[in-house]
């Protein structure tokens, strides 16, 4: 920045005031240009302001209250953060999603990265083949695909159908002890599994951005590679993933964020309840029944902040761990 | 019927007062022999929960009332769910629509915040209480004042189909039929029909059947301040009763029971796979347009202790309000009005909303009923003299406390908790919530 604009000591009296002259100029100018500036942010500041950090701080001051939306908020210190120690429920919803986040979120990032690795290929008619495995992720978050879940896992859906046809139902019951007919969605021992497999057949984001980062790999260090006999697998592990470490580093983040906040698909296909007996009672379900079918404002705000904090500490946990194995180009490994 | 100043309004055009921030002046309702005309006020908002089929018929209802006072009204029909998450929502943020649909539990709770209006100027005109039997009118007054009207009133149904009772060679109960005779009877019905097809619906995990079930043993919900007006024992009891009757295969297992999407046309009786349903009177002509059997109708089982009462009481089934702030009470209150007591105009909501309070209403309706109807007004009025008195309001927790009660009782029917634990956790659990 040019924040200098006095003359040199040696300079004549004219010239100095010529210098302050101009300077004079070229400082009301950019005055001028600052409040174009702030004019035209003006709109964005007034919307962050107002749908944002407005609500944002509200919701803080909110957790601190007992409100039930109908009267006004009354302060009630860290009553609802208490309460929510002694709700079964909100242990419940915790431990749910975690286990969602934790399962789910590798699962699917390591299907992504499968699927791309062979769909990165010049194959013909790749390109299709690459738009219909992504097309679940486009479809994936819709309530029509939450509702058709319902049916795939249902009692007589076509899960039960497919196996009692290829009589893999006695074979399962064998193994898992799952009695042939069991309704996955109504027993509480498979709904979250179901959920699992729904949001891992939704990989077509990650896939694309996994894609995108192979095609940047160095077609020579991989020939290379082939022509002193590293076979794929060794190419895979020894050249591929290390250059791909970054974007599944993003990816993984992106995930756990994301998957921390899903809602949609525990909501259609519990009815909103969460059940059976809060087997999908995702963190976000409870929290959108606390808020709005117990109307327990206060309460439903503490949790959301307290959601936050987990997801803050998750992803700086996660960058932590990042040094030991995620690999950036221009660093020099040190071992 | 208020006109007021309606010259100078014409004058001086809707529009005008349109802008003119409405408060001190007063618009007219739009009813009567200046044939209202209001085209420049503001349209009204009225919002219920619904079915498709409420929904249309209260359009139809709202439009003639429109074509006579002139006024335009805005619909919001919802699910119950969206409902109060969005009206609770408008009531915070002051954009309350101008009518509301209310219910018993949540009426008090809007009283107490101050919310709705009082409605006692507008007795008896528009508001022709005396038409509506005194118990009904009683329901919408606290504190001395009247808050909300009912629509109709209600009664717990035993909802059944015939074709299947007819399949398992067994008669449609009467009203004498007891609880351990209604065991009997459901697990014979399994037996007696095919796979897949069960006596009765599982309603170990709704609270409607449990305090029919606690009104024949002379308890209730709620006492009037508010706590639990039951023990834990009786919890235990009525999850035990359903937990055999699940292991006699009599009804729906807990998982399936827990997969169905709770939906009308998914349920037992519809699709033919279930004899009995616990319902509400108001769903018997759905039941009867969605089944393709004959549907029979009787009361909840009863106390198998000698004379209990049959737990039975008109329950108000839908109560119409208008917010404390509306911007147009007097037009807010025609419509209501309209909606409760004209032949004419709630004559078009038919039986949807329950059996009609007004008597002038339902004497219009009865020449002309459906089948369905009829069964439904046949039995609802069967129970006149025989019911009991109507239960004090349920408190705020109440929705908490019933996802509770599913909650449990699904912990018990997975074998996640024994019957006895589930049933003294969930009295614990309410009586916290009741306590917070």
């Amino acid at each position: 920045m040019l924040t200098d604009t006095r003359p040199p000591v040696t300079a004549t009296g004219a010239e100095d005031a010529e210098h302050a002259l101009r300077a004079k100029r070229v400082r009301r100018a950019r005055r001028r240009a600052n409040r174009a500036v702030f004019l035209f942010l003006g709109p964005w500041f007034f919307g962050l302001a107002a749908f944002t950090a407005g609500p944002i701080i509200a919701s803080l001051y909110f957790s601190f209250t007992d409100y039930n939306l109908l009267g006004s908020p009354s302060w009630s210190g860290l009553d609802n953060y208490a309460g929510l120690l002694d709700d079964v429920h909100y242990r419940n919803a915790l431990r749910v999603t975690f286990i969602y986040v934790v399962v789910s979120v590798p699962l699917s990032t390591a299907a992504a990265l499968l699927v791309a690795v062979m769909l990165s290929g010049n194959r013909r008619g790749i390109g299709l083949y690459r738009a219909t495995y992504y097309l679940p992720s486009l479809l994936g978050g819709s309530v029509a695909i939450a509702v058709l879940w319902r049916q795939i896992f249902g009692a007589d859906g076509l899960v039960n159908q497919l196996l009692a046809l290829s009589r893999l139902d006695g074979l399962i019951e064998a193994v898992f002890g799952v009695e042939p007919g069991t309704s996955w969605i109504g027993n509480p021992d498979h709904a979250l599994n179901t959920l699992i497999i729904l949001h891992i057949w939704q990989f077509g984001a990650p896939m694309v951005i996994f894609l995108a980062g192979i095609k940047q790999i160095p077609a020579d260090l991989i020939e290379s590679a082939a022509v002193d006999g590293a076979s794929r697998v060794q190419r895979f592990f020894r050249i591929t993933l290390p250059l791909l470490s970054p974007l599944v580093f993003f990816n993984l983040v992106l995930g756990m964020i994301g998957a921390f906040k899903a809602f949609t698909p525990a909501y259609v296909v519990s009815n909103g309840r969460g059940g059976p007996a809060d087997s999908t009672l995702f963190y976000t379900l409870h929290l959108y029944a606390t808020a709005f079918r117990f109307r327990d404002m206060g309460a439903a705000s503490a949790m959301a902040w307290i959601m936050l904090a987990v997801i803050a500490i998750f992803t700086a946990g996660m960058f932590l761990t990042a040094r030991y194995w995620v690999y950036y180009g221009d660093q020099v490994k040190l071992r | 019927m208020r006109t007021r100043r309606i010259n100078r309004r014409r004058l001086l055009g809707g529009a005008v007062l349109l802008g003119a921030g409405t408060a001190g002046l007063p618009i007219l309702t739009g009813c009567g022999d200046n044939g209202g005309g209001g085209g420049g006020n503001r349209p009204l908002r009225f919002a219920w929960w619904g079915n498709p089929e409420r929904d249309e018929r209260t359009n139809n209802a709202v439009r003639l009332w429109s074509d006579r006072s002139g006024r335009t009204v805005n619909t919001e029909p919802a699910n119950w769910e969206d409902y109060w998450a969005s009206l609770t929502t408008q009531v915070a943020g002051g954009n309350t629509p101008d009518l509301m649909q209310q219910d018993y539990q949540y009426l008090k709770e809007y009283v107490d915040n101050g919310s709705l209006l009082a409605l006692d100027d507008y007795v008896p005109d528009p508001l022709q209480i005396d038409q509506i039997p005194e118990d009904t009118v009683n329901s919408g007054r606290f504190n001395d004042a009247l808050y909300a009207i009912s629509m109709g009133y209600n009664t717990f149904a035993l909802v059944s189909n015939k074709g299947v009772l007819a399949d398992a060679g067994v008669e449609q109960p009467d009203d004498t039929l007891t609880w351990s005779e209604f065991f009997d009877l459901a697990v014979r019905i399994s037996e007696n029909t095919p796979d897949g097809v069960y006596g009765s619906e599982n309603a170990m995990n709704a609270m409607e059947p449990f305090e029919c079930w606690l009104r024949q043993r002379g308890k209730e919900l709620y006492t009037a301040d508010g706590r639990l007006a039951y023990t834990a024992a009786d919890v235990e009891e009525w999850f035990q009763y359903w937990m055999d009757l699940i292991a006699a295969g009599g009804c729906f297992t807990t998982e399936q029971d827990a997969e169905g999407t709770g939906a009308l046309e998914d349920r037992g009786v519809p699709t033919r796979t279930g004899g009995f349903d616990f319902h509400w009177s108001n769903v018997i002509t759905a039941f009867v347009d969605l089944t393709d059997d004959e549907v029979g109708v009787s009361q909840y089982p009863q106390g198998d202790a000698p004379n209990s009462p049959n737990g039975q009481y008109y329950k108000a089934s839908m109560y119409l309000a208008v917010p404390a702030d509306a911007n147009d009470p007097d037009a807010a209150v025609d419509l209501m009005s309209a909606l409760i007591f004209d032949p004419e105009i709630a004559g078009e909501l038919g039986f949807e909303r329950g059996i009609p309070a007004a008597e002038p209403v339902r004497a219009a309706l009865e020449p002309n009923l459906s089948e369905a109807e009829q069964l439904s007004l046949d039995y609802v009025t069967s129970l006149e003299g025989v019911v009991g008195p109507v239960p004090p309001p349920p408190p705020g927790a109440h929705a908490q406390i019933y996802e509770q009660f599913t909650f449990f009782s699904e912990e018990a029917g997975f074998g996640n908790l024994t019957v006895a634990d589930a049933a003294q956790q969930f009295f614990d659990e309410a009586s916290r919530l009741l306590e917070a």
